[in-house]
């Protein structure tokens, strides 16, 4: 019976309804979460709103910026026949890990929305994390702070690379640096592109504190990562970028 | 008024019910170590108050929990099957409904539970240990708590009353 139990339970036609079943009430459980959220801000809406139409003047003109400067990127990466453009899928975090060392958040996007084991997940910040399990309707995300996490990682300013390996608690680690790297508290580090399955500057976070050991002449950079790993509402999936030789080493 | 099996303080109903709490709480705190294990908490609860149901409580537990295991997911369904076992041990020995000693076995498998999956992860930090000490009395506090509601919902300690 225990084998039996343990077989069916592990089993994916089992998650996967299991999941499938429970997408609607933790959509439901959700909604009750953000209103009771929201609740205290309701008498502060007015003022809110008056800020919110000042920052939509300044971001159109910043919008206006941007496309110009959005025209030159795009001729820049013609010319170096950089990486293709990619179509993404949003998708809604219903639920969260209740494993603490296993930190995953579960999307309500799967299989049958044509989304693919290692897709990329990203939200308006940052990286958050790849697709780790993918059931039909749901699929569940490593994210980066997970211990399991690893993606090659590249200082933005010095372009100096090394591996960003998730902690568990919030936070992830620049490691394999070289003793003399460049590498200050408050750099931006993105994906370095090695092993092709992250596409090349995506932000992943920013330095927070550095460790150099003069013995080991190693470096180690504690990084915040940009994503809102917290408090992530929707986020955007990409399919994964087929390498150019098969290898997928440095992102895994 | 109720069948046995539907009962509200039945075993099944505590740890499916401290299931569904820890799921909600995981889904809206944002940090994953200030989540207490309420699963671990109520299987304690329900198998101190019923260890003659040990066995359904904890593969109820263990299969609940390792829904959400992308990695070792039969090492956190064992957990919760030994955990079991051992509190039905325990429970020949012992009061488990005494609060104290219900709430220092949930201390313990907590702490046991954490650093067990800190080394599976690889996790090797020292300030881990802190979010771990948290995580352990976050969990007591808790256990603490279903405790107390189920002596309230079940005064007297009477255990599973058939009002059938």
């Amino acid at each position: 019976m225990l084998v039996l139990a343990v077989a069916l339970a592990f089993s994916d036609p089992f998650r996967n309804l299991f999941f499938t079943v429970l997408r609607f009430p933790y959509q439901i459980a959700q909604a009750v979460i953000e209103l009771w959220v929201s609740l205290p801000s309701f008498p502060s809406l007015q003022r809110q709103q008056f800020e919110l139409q000042t920052q939509l003047i300044a971001a159109h003109r910043e919008v206006a910026q941007l496309r110009q400067a959005l025209r030159e990127l795009n001729a820049t990466r013609e010319l170096l026949q950089s990486h293709p453009g990619s179509t993404g899928l949003m998708a809604k975090v219903i639920a969260r890990s209740t494993i603490p060392t296993q930190q995953t958040v579960l999307l309500n996007r799967g299989q049958w929305d044509d989304l693919s084991l290692g897709s990329i997940v990203i939200d308006r910040f940052g990286v958050v994390g790849r697709v780790l399990e993918l059931h039909a309707k749901t699929c569940l995300v490593g994210l980066l702070t997970d211990p399991d996490s690893r993606v090659a990682g590249m200082v933005e300013r010095s372009r100096e690379t090394g591996l960003l390996i998730g902690l568990g608690q919030g936070r992830c680690q620049l490691i394999y640096l070289d003793a003399q790297a460049d590498i200050e508290p408050g750099d931006s580090v993105v994906t370095a592109g090695l092993g092709g399955v992250f596409p090349k500057g995506l932000l992943l976070g920013k330095v927070e504190s550095l460790r150099r050991d003069s013995g080991s002449g190693s470096v180690w950079a504690t990084v915040l990562p940009a994503a809102r790993l917290g408090g992530l509402e929707e986020v955007l999936c990409f399919m994964p970028e087929p390498s150019m030789d098969g290898q997928t080493d440095g992102d895994s | 008024m109720f069948p046995r099996r539907f009962y509200p303080s039945s075993a099944v109903s505590l740890v499916v019910s401290g299931f569904v709490v820890h799921q909600l709480m995981a889904t809206a705190i944002p940090c994953f170590w200030c989540v207490p294990n309420l699963t671990l908490a109520s299987m304690v609860i329900a198998i101190s108050m019923a260890p003659h149901r040990w066995f359904l409580s904890s593969i109820l537990a263990g299969l609940l929990a390792s829904l959400w295991a992308v990695r070792h997911a039969e090492v956190v369904f064992l957990n919760f099957f030994v955990l079991g076992y051992i509190l039905r041990l325990l429970a020949q020995r012992w009061d488990l409904t005494d609060t104290r000693i219900s709430i220092a076995c949930c201390s313990l498998a907590t702490s046991l539970f954490c650093l067990e999956s800190l080394w599976l992860e690889g996790v090797r930090f020292v300030y881990s240990l802190g979010y771990v000490a948290g995580h352990i009395a976050l969990t007591s506090v808790s256990a603490f708590l279903i405790q107390r509601i189920r002596s309230v919902t079940n005064p007297g300690g009477v255990r599973y009353v058939s009002k059938t």
